[in-house]
């Protein structure tokens, strides 16, 4: 149990090693596929999406420039990185395949979260203009997806990621200490 | 699925107002007290600590709330004997308060002495470490309750 705890421990260590110093390169991958997704939207169109650091800019023809903070949507990797190092033989074939498509899906949300937070902004945070181009019900639908997303959801999803990826054999194996009364 | 239908509630003002700010006034309360055990002159209003060097008003996000909501979605989603689904909820719950209660005062302390490391451990530091105490908390709990399913 204790080597478990350590293990997640440092997988943390390095997860947040990565979140802290890797956010300005992942933006800049993150930020053309958001951008694709958000230009699917009529007032969206021709949006442009600047990695600034641990935040994005965002302009375009038709919508004035906001910033959002990507760096706390995606904080997430360091449970993420966690969890997985508690994963024996993690750097085996197939855990390896695992891990990759696991940190995949999780950069997809990441994709997601950056639209859903640069509506969420338009949509509440400006005032008359957002008043002007999103219904109460949209106002309301933005701000509950960013919230939910934020106020753990992201941490589920790293949760999910982990348990569709490491398998109910990990699962156990993460939680197994001394053999309970239970079952003694 | 759970942990959004759990987490939407907390949006409306009847439920912050009533629920929620509550709650966190109390834990508040409670923060500033472990704090003078700690020696720091600190004052308490309402969801706010503040004292000569720092102030905090911990907000929804940082009252362990939506870790516990976590744990009770995740809880709810194992197939556990309802006598053991409760348990796991009262007694993570508590554990996430503990938790949640040291992520307070701590981060009070860091605001005092360290604020430049005061929005990672924040932000991410605290936030990774109360989900952390969930899923464990939840690990643990659910490799028993499989027994006293089995069984």
């Amino acid at each position: 149990m204790l080597t478990k705890v350590f293990r997640f421990a440092i997988g943390c260590a390095i997860g947040f090693l990565v979140w802290r110093y890797g956010t300005p390169i992942y933006a800049a991958a993150v930020a053309p596929l958001a951008r694709v997704f958000l230009s699917a939207s009529r007032l969206f169109a021709g949006t442009r999406l600047t990695p600034a650091g641990m935040n994005i800019e965002i302009s375009g023809p038709s919508i004035p420039p906001v910033r959002i903070p990507f760096s706390e949507l995606t904080y997430n990797v360091i449970l993420f990185f966690g969890l997985f190092a508690t994963v024996r033989g993690l750097f085996r074939d197939r855990s390896v395949i695992r891990f990759a498509l696991a940190a995949v899906v999780l950069a997809l949300t990441h994709v997601f979260a950056t639209v859903a937070d640069a509506v969420f902004v338009y949509a509440t945070r400006l005032g008359t203009w957002s008043n002007a181009h999103f219904s109460p019900f949209e106002q309301d639908f933005w701000t509950a997806a960013d919230y939910v997303y934020r106020i753990g959801g992201m941490f589920a999803i790293a949760f999910a990621c982990w348990v569709v990826a490491a398998g109910p054999a990990a699962l156990r194996s993460a939680s197994a200490g001394r053999p309970s009364r239970a079952r003694g | 699925m759970l942990l959004a239908l759990f987490e939407i509630p907390l949006l409306l003002d009847p439920v912050d107002r009533t629920v929620i700010r509550p709650f966190t006034a109390g834990i508040a309360a409670v923060s500033g007290a472990t704090l003078h055990l700690f020696g720091e002159v600190v004052r308490v209003e309402g969801t706010v600590i503040s004292g000569s060097c720092f102030a905090v008003d911990i907000k929804n996000g940082c009252n362990g709330v939506e870790a516990t909501l976590f744990v009770i979605a995740a809880v709810l989603a194992f197939p556990a004997t309802w006598r053991s689904r409760v348990a796991a909820v009262v007694i993570g719950g508590l554990i996430l308060q503990i938790a949640n209660l040291i992520r307070v005062v701590t981060l009070y302390l860091i605001g005092c002495h360290r604020r430049t490391w005061f929005e990672s451990f924040h932000l991410a530091v605290w936030q990774s470490i109360i989900f952390a105490v969930a899923i464990g908390f939840f690990l643990i709990w659910s490799r028993r309750a499989k027994l006293v399913h089995a069984d």
